[in-house]
């Protein structure tokens, strides 16, 4: 008996208690099918067997308690029919009629709630293994993800809203105490092994103030993530400094999903990220770099002087010559005053070039600053030939400059601009000294690309870049020079990049190596 | 002496070049001058140069490059070289080539003279 029971019942209680529960049902059923049959009691008795049912829906299934109700109509009308016969009269159909509705009404809404039970059970477990995939993301992810209540620091700061607090920055300079306070009202509410793994054992210690640990309370990132709530943004991301548990400093990139909803602001997620390697690592890049750049800088200043010393040699060794001859002129009898003269005169002369050459090194040094200005490209290029004249002439390079077309000035840091001219016409004048064919030529070609970009192409005729090379060429310590350090074209390309230029080398289709500068003609990085 | 001294002066510095040729008037020489080496090669009366005072460093063929081409010819005139650039190999090759002397450089006038005196003292 108790085996053919279990099939009617849910199985959710122990079955001892089911048991208990569907015999007291059965004896109240039994007790009111007796009373409603065969006593002479007036009412709705049969109203009574809902009790039945609504002890019966505890226990047995959906259908056996549809079975139970119709079992209970059947013996509600089997009583009516005993003792009132075939002509009962209005009052006995009347109770008949109220207890048979009461049963429908009750055995449905029984019904209904059985349905919302079973749907509040399906979703409860569905957000019980969601909460559990989450535990498990926040657990094993490789992110330190860090569990904040931020409840009472939002109404907190939804109330300086109110009173008229719009930038925080401004208010904690006003208030020096605002942003602990703020920070006091933030507590931990979990931790996961990556977080303990950044920050330390007691990342996960909750109560007020276990902020302040980790985070210094002048901290920037922490007012623009205050600032962020305050306007109601739905993400922050940042780059902060936590000190640890063991008094460590780590650079962490933080990303925090802020909530639409201000009740879930008790439980908001901060994901971490160490970049304090990567930081440290981009640190060291960018020194390297830089010395690069002051090497480079420093062997442009050596040609600069071994040309220079070549220049002056010229015109003070002409006047060493004239002086002497001079004097020779003098020494004869009687003097010759006229060839006198014309000696003194070429020393002039020769004195005003050697002059002149140290007035515009002087200038071109002056100009040795790392500040924008407007620079006038065909002056610059000018210029710069004429410092490159020594080994132009050496090698016997002509250089061709096509002056197409009125050229807008660019704002750009002139010396830079200049060594990449001088790196690249160094480089075609090199790529050239191979070539036996004449004439050697660079031309120079400056023309406006669109109406944002100038484009400045320094062409050779040399035997232009070999196949192998065009992908190494900005490459660093890439050369092809037996004493190259190769450096020059890539520091080149990174100078330019950093004012928003470019450099590009390809070859040209009648031969010749083609390296093409293009440059804003708005200073963007100003 | 049956003709006045000629010397010529092949320097692409045209300070340097003027500043010489008045210092060889000054000695009672006469004196041709030339700004390359092609120049020269170009010029037709080579026959009556006696000495030759010529930079190493110029565009186009170099002194030395000048020197290699004159030896092949018959008319060898005595080559003073004078450079900015004291490097030993250069040196070398001038004084392999037969050049009478090697000069740096501002060029000392004393040594340049005695050099010129001896080149164009006839050999006996």
């Amino acid at each position: 008996m108790v085996a053919g029971a279990g099939a009617f019942l849910r199985g959710q209680g122990s079955l001892q208690h089911d048991l208990v529960i569907g015999l007291i049902a059965l004896i109240l059923l039994l007790t009111v099918f007796y009373v409603d049959a065969f006593t002479k009691i007036e009412g709705a008795i049969a109203v009574l067997y809902v009790i039945a049912l609504l002890l019966l829906s505890e226990v047995v299934t959906r259908r056996a308690l549809m079975a139970m109700a119709i079992l209970c109509a059947a013996l509600a009308i089997f009583a009516f029919l005993f003792s009132h016969g075939i002509d009962p009269g209005i009052q006995p159909t009347l109770r008949l009629t109220v207890s048979l509705a009461a049963l429908a009404i009750t055995t449905a809404l029984l019904l209904r709630n059985d349905t919302f039970r079973s749907e509040l059970l399906a979703s409860n477990a569905a957000l019980r293994e969601s909460e559990g995939r989450y535990r498990s993301i926040f657990d094993n992810t490789k992110v330190a993800l860090w569990e904040h209540d931020y409840s009472r620091v939002r109404s907190h700061l939804m109330e300086l809203k109110l009173q008229g607090v719009t930038d925080l920055r401004v208010h904690v300079r006003s208030n020096p105490g605002a942003a602990t306070q703020c920070m006091d009202m933030i507590s931990t509410v979990a931790a996961n092994e990556a977080a303990y793994e950044l920050l330390g054992p007691h990342a996960g210690d909750g109560g007020p103030g276990t902020l302040r640990r980790y985070v210094a309370s002048d901290d920037e990132t922490f007012i623009d993530l205050m600032q962020a709530i305050l306007d109601g943004a739905e993400h922050f991301e940042g780059k902060g400094t936590v000190t640890t548990d063991g008094g460590e400093k780590r650079l962490v990139l933080l990303s925090i999903g802020l909530p639409d909803d201000a009740s879930t602001f008790n439980r908001v997620v901060v994901g971490m990220i160490d970049i304090t390697q990567r930081e440290m690592t981009q640190k060291a890049l960018n020194e390297a770099q830089a010395e690069l750049t002051r090497a480079a800088r420093a062997a442009t200043v050596g040609a600069l002087s071994a040309s220079l010393a070549h220049e002056l040699n010229q015109p003070l060794g002409a006047i060493g010559v004239n002086a002497q001859t001079l004097l020779r002129w003098l020494d004869r009898d009687p003097p010759d005053l006229a060839a006198v003269r014309k000696s003194a005169e070429r020393i002039i002369r020769d004195g005003q070039r050697a002059s002149d050459i140290i007035q515009n090194t002087r200038s071109m040094l002056t100009q040795n600053t790392n500040e924008s200005e407007w620079i006038d490209l065909y002056a610059l290029i000018d210029e710069t030939t004429r410092l490159m004249e020594h080994d132009l002439q050496r090698d016997a390079v002509v250089v061709d400059i096509h002056r197409n077309t009125r050229i807008p000035s660019v704002k750009t840091v002139r010396i830079e601009l200049q060594q990449v001219l001088i790196n690249l016409m160094t480089n075609a004048v090199q790529a050239m000294s191979s070539v036996d064919a004449a004439p050697r030529t660079i031309v120079i070609d400056v023309a406006p690309r669109t109406d944002e970009i100038v484009s400045i192409v320094v062409r050779d005729n040399g035997p232009g870049i070999a196949a192998d090379a065009r992908d190494k060429v900005f490459a660093p310590f890439y050369t092809t020079k037996a004493s190259g350090m190769g450096m020059g074209l890539s520091i080149c390309r990174s100078t330019l990049e950093a004012r928003g230029g470019k450099l590009e080398g390809y070859n040209h289709p009648e031969g010749g190596a083609v390296f093409e500068i293009t440059l804003p003609l708005e200073d963007l990085h100003e | 002496m049956s003709h006045t001294t000629t010397i010529a002066i092949v320097d692409d510095d045209q300070a340097i070049r003027e500043a010489l040729d008045d210092l060889v008037q000054s000695c009672g020489y006469d004196s041709v001058l030339f700004a390359s080496a092609e120049e020269y090669l170009a010029y037709d009366k080579r026959e009556a140069i006696d000495c030759m005072l010529v930079d190493v460093k110029m565009p186009g063929l170099s002194g030395i490059e000048l020197q290699a081409v004159l030896n092949k010819e018959q008319h060898k005139p005595p080559m003073i070289f004078m450079t900015s650039y004291r490097d030993d190999r250069t040196r070398a090759a001038a004084m392999d080539g037969g050049a009478f002397a090697f000069l740096g450089k501002p060029v000392d006038i004393n040594k340049l003279l005695g050099f010129l005196e001896s080149a164009l003292r006839p050999v006996n």
